[in-house]
């Protein structure tokens, strides 16, 4: 047999392992794509199972200015323990000690306004860079007088 | 080989002795097997070409089926999380089970919560186990929405002075509106016959009633202070008409906290 025809029997592949390799590429990549969902879906099944807030669901609410669900998402991560090492959890903690301060000011309650004052002294030292924030809040008490 | 009638050297295969012309036997009897190992070379040849075939489609056939197994398995795991009401009640399963194993540490905590006045971690507790629903915690119900409204009217307050756009583009209009409503319903969900019980069931005495009676009155302080009421005002806010309090409510609110369209 000559080489010529040795090497066109070579290439002459069984039509039905043609078909089933097309078919395994095809069901790779349909694999690949129900995966990926199955993972999606399987991660958003295990997050819908708490309100604890990562530091950077708590910076998209900082920069929209939505300081109820900064206190919320505080109180949220306290519960599992998430507290210490966040600015953001301090800086939560100054909008309830200002807001409250505030009241007990108008109110007339000067023990428990300079208990919130203590705590938003302590709670500024410890938010770090997130002061610029602090400061806004400050301005947010002070012109709604 | 040699030839046997001249000695002379010769192949095999020769049917006849190049030089002496006779006829050479051994070549006959060579081609013969020749033959028939080139037609058993053959057989075995085209056998396994048959069996490897076959064995290639089986391990393709194979690999398929475990595919489309775990195609299988995959997209009934996608229908089952993608399931929003699949996902809620797994959820409300799991942390019912939590609440039941962990059930003295969690009574353990709401009556901290509620005896150091935390109300804001104690609306977080109730939302996280969801104890709203909780049977046991029935005599807690007055508290639960207590805590409830008291965060509404906290966050509508904030975001009042803020100017927070909500997700759907909220202005201080709409959470005036929000925070009149919820401060002029406490009367009816938190003290009122919304929940049908005796007026000397659990759900108003002992430290329900006084946790009751302390969140009242902080949450009238910060509605006198932020929605600028006197004392006299503020003294009579929850005897007030609930619909006449929400109007003066959202009007004192429109007031003080005016939108750029009003002024």
């Amino acid at each position: 047999m000559s080489r010529r025809n040795k090497a066109k029997e070579k290439k002459k592949k069984d039509p039905v392992i043609l078909a089933l390799d097309i078919t395994i590429l095809v069901l790779f990549f349909v694999m690949l794509y129900v995966g990926q969902k199955a993972v999606f879906y399987k991660m958003l099944a295990s997050e819908s199972a708490t309100f604890a807030q990562d530091t950077g669901m708590m910076s998209f609410e900082l920069q929209r200015g939505d300081y109820g669900g900064l206190v919320q998402g505080r109180y949220m991560n306290a519960l599992e323990g998430k507290t210490e090492g966040s600015g953001y959890y301090y800086l939560a903690e100054y909008v309830e000690a200002a807001f409250w301060h505030k009241v007990h000011e108008v109110k007339g309650n000067p023990v428990k306004a300079q208990e919130e004052e203590r705590i938003m002294r302590e709670s500024r030292a410890q938010m770090k860079e997130l002061t610029v924030f602090a400061d806004e809040i400050d301005k947010m008490f002070i012109t709604s007088d | 080989m040699k030839c046997k009638y001249c000695g002379s050297n010769l192949a095999i295969e020769d049917e006849v002795c190049p030089y002496c012309g006779k006829e050479n036997p051994e070549a006959a009897g060579h081609r013969a097997t020749m033959r028939s190992v080139r037609a058993e070379y053959e057989q075995t040849r085209e056998e396994t070409k048959i069996k490897s075939r076959s064995a290639g489609r089986i391990g393709r056939m194979i690999v398929i089926g475990l595919m489309l197994l775990t195609i299988f398995i995959l997209w009934g795991s996608v229908r089952r999380n993608s399931d929003i009401d699949y996902r809620e009640e797994k959820e409300r399963t799991d942390i019912a089970r939590t609440v039941e194993e962990n059930r003295e540490n969690v009574t353990a905590t709401l009556r901290e919560l509620e005896a150091n006045r935390e109300y804001l971690a104690l609306d977080s507790y109730v939302l996280t186990y969801r104890l709203r629903g909780d049977d046991t915690y029935l005599d807690y119900s007055r508290v639960f929405t207590a805590v409830i409204n008291y965060r509404a009217i906290f966050e509508d307050i904030l975001q009042i002075l803020s100017g927070y756009e909500g997700y759907s583009g909220e202005g201080r209009k709409e959470w005036c509106e929000d925070a009149a409503i919820y401060i002029s319903n406490w009367r009816q969900y938190v003290d009122g016959d919304f929940w049908y019980d005796a007026s000397n069931s659990p759900m108003h005495g002992g430290e329900h009633g006084a946790f009751l009676t302390d969140i009242k009155n902080d949450t009238r302080d910060m509605v006198q202070v932020y929605f600028g009421l006197t004392d006299e005002e503020a003294s009579s806010m929850w005897d007030m008409d609930e619909e006449a309090l929400g109007e003066m409510l959202y009007e004192r609110c429109r007031r003080l906290y005016p939108e750029e369209g009003d002024r």
